[in-house]
């Protein structure tokens, strides 16, 4: 379904009701660069400056997955960022334009910071659908495809703290060589036309856009992309052109792409915050964090519940509760992370998804339960799986910040990797 | 120590309604109630502890789906299904006879019980009286159910008789096979299908036995309305004033005010959480159907009166969005409905305290019916017990 027409006769200027929402002049400092890893800071963005690595919400239609913002409250530390792909919420621009105070207050989190991105971390994007006017994104009525004009529209109407810029970043590993430079061709002419619309539009003027940055796997192209970029006026940089979302993000090996990935980064200022969408696991995670990226998204935890899976890999430097926790045998499609809760063996666990937990599905409900629960395709499951694998991954952010603080980065990628190889 | 202690706390001074307080092992609970069910031992997408803060005291669970899965086995291992999903308040079961005469089309009734394929892998199980309340011991329910003999609403003859008596002989094999009468409460059930006189003379059996409450069963299975409140009212003249009543299967907010006045206590029904899976929220003048368009830029609540977490921060339009399509929806629109009927009862007590229940039925059949148009079935059953309803516009 497409976005309907009435888009392009909007020419009203917003009224913004939340005064934040509206002088997005975004700072970014780089604090500290040990080993590749960067430690910084935005600022201006909202009512607090964001320390980075940042790590942002994943979000179905302007919600947690599953939660209700009740319900989301039960977990701590929640990022105050959230990721709004542009295929959920097209469909209802008409609602969300009338609301008239972005997609966050719409969806119920008002006290939210909205990154609007093109496509989904957590759901593989379908390929081969760009054409030179748009780019395909995905939502529940299916394919929309954006054109430059409806992209302005739609993103005024979210009232975004950052954006991206339109990019077809649909490049394929095998992708020909004429598939990545027309990726280039198309995303240098999207890149432009967002300028122009930018500085047209009285609403995003000031909201920071971060271009896209494609190429695919073709160091040429990643070149001369990053080159044309260089000489516009972005605020930063969103790595794009690796993999299609969804959970094959979870096989990309970040060794693999780190060539490509500094061709890129060595045409681009150093001094602008670079995001890095997708479920990428925690070694793929630190990985990427010490090629210099510094803004990700909690896709992972989302698509591991989806499996029905609870995260309970260690990332504290405890060598007892590590010991026990990988005690336990592989089975099926089971991540070294992980533990899958449809399994059998756990219909007389009594105990929590993980020793320790304090997340409020590991105080109040049992291993046993929430196999029941997915035995019986019960709502209540994924929604306990969510609150569990949330509160773990954020767990798991805070610790790589005490990390990269405390000079033990080293340490806690050699405590994730010996999970991998023991499990994988 | 009784497992259960009734107290009627006031009686409509015209028509069978009461309020009353029944004291069970988990919890006090505030009748007449409305009691949400939680199938599987969840409550569609609501946290145990979402259902405590709208001030649910009592909600139920399914012998026959419980008996499948998790199993009594697993039940009884982890001290029962309020430890197993972590509600601590009043918990009650079905005998799960109805959902297997239900659900599975091959079930098969005989004297020792009802006899069934097992759905996995087509073996023949039976599940007795006996075996009924044993898996309701494992499950550990403050109120349990005896096995009954469910015969369609709509048989008649034969059949309906032999079921009732059979119902009793059932009852009595309940509770000798009964083994935690301390902290469990065995209620039968009045059959008897649309015949009055089989429903009468089985209340009057059922009153001699030594139980703490009773039930009123299958009525809401498609009847005439007609029938179905005659049935009611035929049954609570019988049922002893001082213990309460729980009407089966029974939860639309209009049947659920009529049967109040012909002095039903207790009730459950499916549908305001079933329809929250499609989008359809309860209010006071019906249903809105979120999905519809005339929802798209609503900005008001589902219900601006309504206290609940969904009402307080979600509009009508953003619930649009997302109606039948997000899981979260369904969580929304549920916790709203629960509310709904939670405060409908709330209502319903407090209008019988100061014994003004003929008004609160008033009010309600005229923000219901704004244009008089009153079911004639409700219209008659009200007036059965003294409350004569006037058309809206002399309110
Ligand atoms: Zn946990
Ligand atoms: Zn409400």
């Amino acid at each position: 379904m497409a976005l309907p027409y009435r888009l392009r006769s909007i020419t009203k200027p917003f009224e913004p009701a939340l005064e934040h929402l509206n002088r997005c002049t975004m700072r970014f400092t780089v604090q500290q660069v040990r080993n590749g890893c960067r430690l910084g800071s935005l600022t201006d963005l909202g009512p607090q400056p964001l320390a980075t690595p940042l790590w942002m919400m994943y979000t179905l239609q302007g919600s947690a997955p599953y939660l209700t913002s009740d319900v989301l409250s039960k977990i701590s530390d929640t990022p105050s960022v959230m990721i709004v792909p542009n295929g959920h919420v097209s469909e209802h621009y008409d609602a969300i334009q009338k609301y008239n105070k972005g997609i966050a207050a719409f969806a119920s989190l008002p006290e939210k910071l909205v990154f609007a991105s093109m496509q989904d971390p957590g759901v593989a994007t379908p390929t081969g659908f760009n054409t030179n006017k748009g780019v395909a994104v995905w939502g529940r009525p299916g394919k929309t495809e954006m054109t430059v004009e409806m992209h302005t529209r739609l993103t005024e109407a979210l009232r975004p703290c950052v954006y991206q810029a339109m990019f077809d970043g649909d490049t394929p590993k095998d992708a020909s060589n004429k598939r990545m430079k027309k990726s280039v061709d198309r995303s240098i002419q999207f890149l432009d036309l967002c300028l122009e619309e930018k500085k047209k539009s009285e609403v995003l003027r000031d909201v920071p856009m971060f271009a896209g940055i494609v190429g695919g796997y073709n160091k040429y192209e990643r070149a001369r992309f990053a080159k044309e970029v260089s000489k516009r006026d972005v605020s930063g940089y969103s790595i794009e052109g690796f993999h299609h979302n969804g959970s094959k993000v979870e096989e990309l090996k970040i060794s693999e792409i780190s060539d490509l990935l500094q061709i890129s980064l060595n045409e681009l200022s150093e001094d602008k915050p670079r995001v890095f969408t997708g479920a990428l696991p925690p070694h793929s995670l630190l990985a990427a964090i010490k090629l210099g990226l510094d803004i990700f998204d909690l896709s992972y935890p989302y698509v591991v519940g989806e499996r029905g899976s609870a995260l309970t890999f260690n990332y504290v430097f405890d060598a007892q509760t590590q010991e026990q926790e990988l005690s336990h045998s592989v089975e099926g499609e089971e991540g070294p992370y992980e533990m899958c809760l449809k399994h059998k063996r756990f219909a007389r666990d009594f105990g929590p998804l993980k020793q320790g937990c304090e997340c409020y599905t590991c105080v109040h409900h049992s291993r046993a339960y929430v196999h029941h629960l997915l035995e019986v395709s019960e709502l209540l499951a994924p929604i306990l799986l969510t609150i569990h694998n949330m509160q773990h991954y954020i767990g798991f952010t805070q610790q790589i910040h005490k990390c990269l603080r405390d000079d033990s980065f080293d340490q806690l990628q050699m405590l994730i990797e010996s999970q991998r190889t023991l499990k994988g | 120590k009784r497992a259960l202690k009734f107290e009627v706390l006031a009686e409509c001074s015209k028509s069978k309604a009461r309020t009353s307080k029944i004291s069970l092992v988990h919890a006090t609970v505030d009748a007449p109630v409305f009691m949400p069910v939680g199938t599987q031992g969840t409550l569609k997408g609501m946290l145990p502890e979402q259902l405590k803060q709208l001030g649910c005291q009592i909600m139920l669970g399914n012998t026959y789906h419980l008996g499948n899965r998790p199993g009594p086995e697993i039940l009884d291992e982890v001290g029962g299904l309020h430890k197993f999903m972590d509600w601590d308040r009043a918990l009650l079961t079905d005998s799960g006879g109805f959902q297997m005469v239900s659900l599975l089309k091959l079930a098969e009734i005989t004297e020792e019980g009802v006899e069934f394929e097992a759905p996995h892998d087509g073996s023949k199980l039976l599940l007795t009286p006996e075996k009924s309340i044993e898996i309701q011991n494992a499950i550990g329910a403050d109120i349990i159910m005896q096995l009954d003999d469910v015969v369609h609403t709509l048989t008649t003859g034969h059949r309906v008789e032999e079921a009732m008596h059979r119902t009793i002989r059932w009852l009595d094999r309940c509770i000798a096979a009964h083994k935690k009468p301390e902290l469990q409460n065995l209620f039968p059930i009045v059959q008897g299908g649309l015949n009055p006189e089989l429903r009468k003379q089985c209340a009057q059996e059922l009153i001699k036995r030594d139980v703490n409450g009773f039930a009123i069963g299958g009525l809401s299975g498609g009847e005439e309305k007609s029938a179905f409140w005659r049935m009611v009212s035929t049954s609570t003249d019988v049922l002893p004033k001082e213990k309460p009543r729980y009407l089966m299967g029974v939860g639309f907010a209009l049947d659920l005010v009529v049967c109040v006045a012909l002095g039903c206590d207790m009730f459950d029904c499916v549908f305001p959480t079933r329809t929250a899976r499609f989008g359809c929220a309860l209010v006071s003048t019906g249903q809105l159907q979120l999905k519809k368009t005339e929802f798209k830029s609503d900005f008001r609540p589902i219900d601006e009166n309504c206290e609940c977490s969904t009402c307080k921060k979600y509009t009508r339009a953003y619930l649009h969005t997302i109606a039948a399509h997000e899981a979260v929806a369904a969580s929304l629109i549920t916790v709203h409905n629960v509310c709904f009927m939670l405060n409908l009862m709330k209502s319903i007590r407090e209008s019988i305290l100061v014994d003004k229940f003929p008004e609160f039925v008033q009010n309600f059949m005229s923000v219901r019916f704004p244009t008089g148009e009153y079911p004639s079935w409700a219209i008659e059953a009200l007036s059965s017990v003294n409350i004569q309803l006037s058309p809206p516009s002399s309110t």
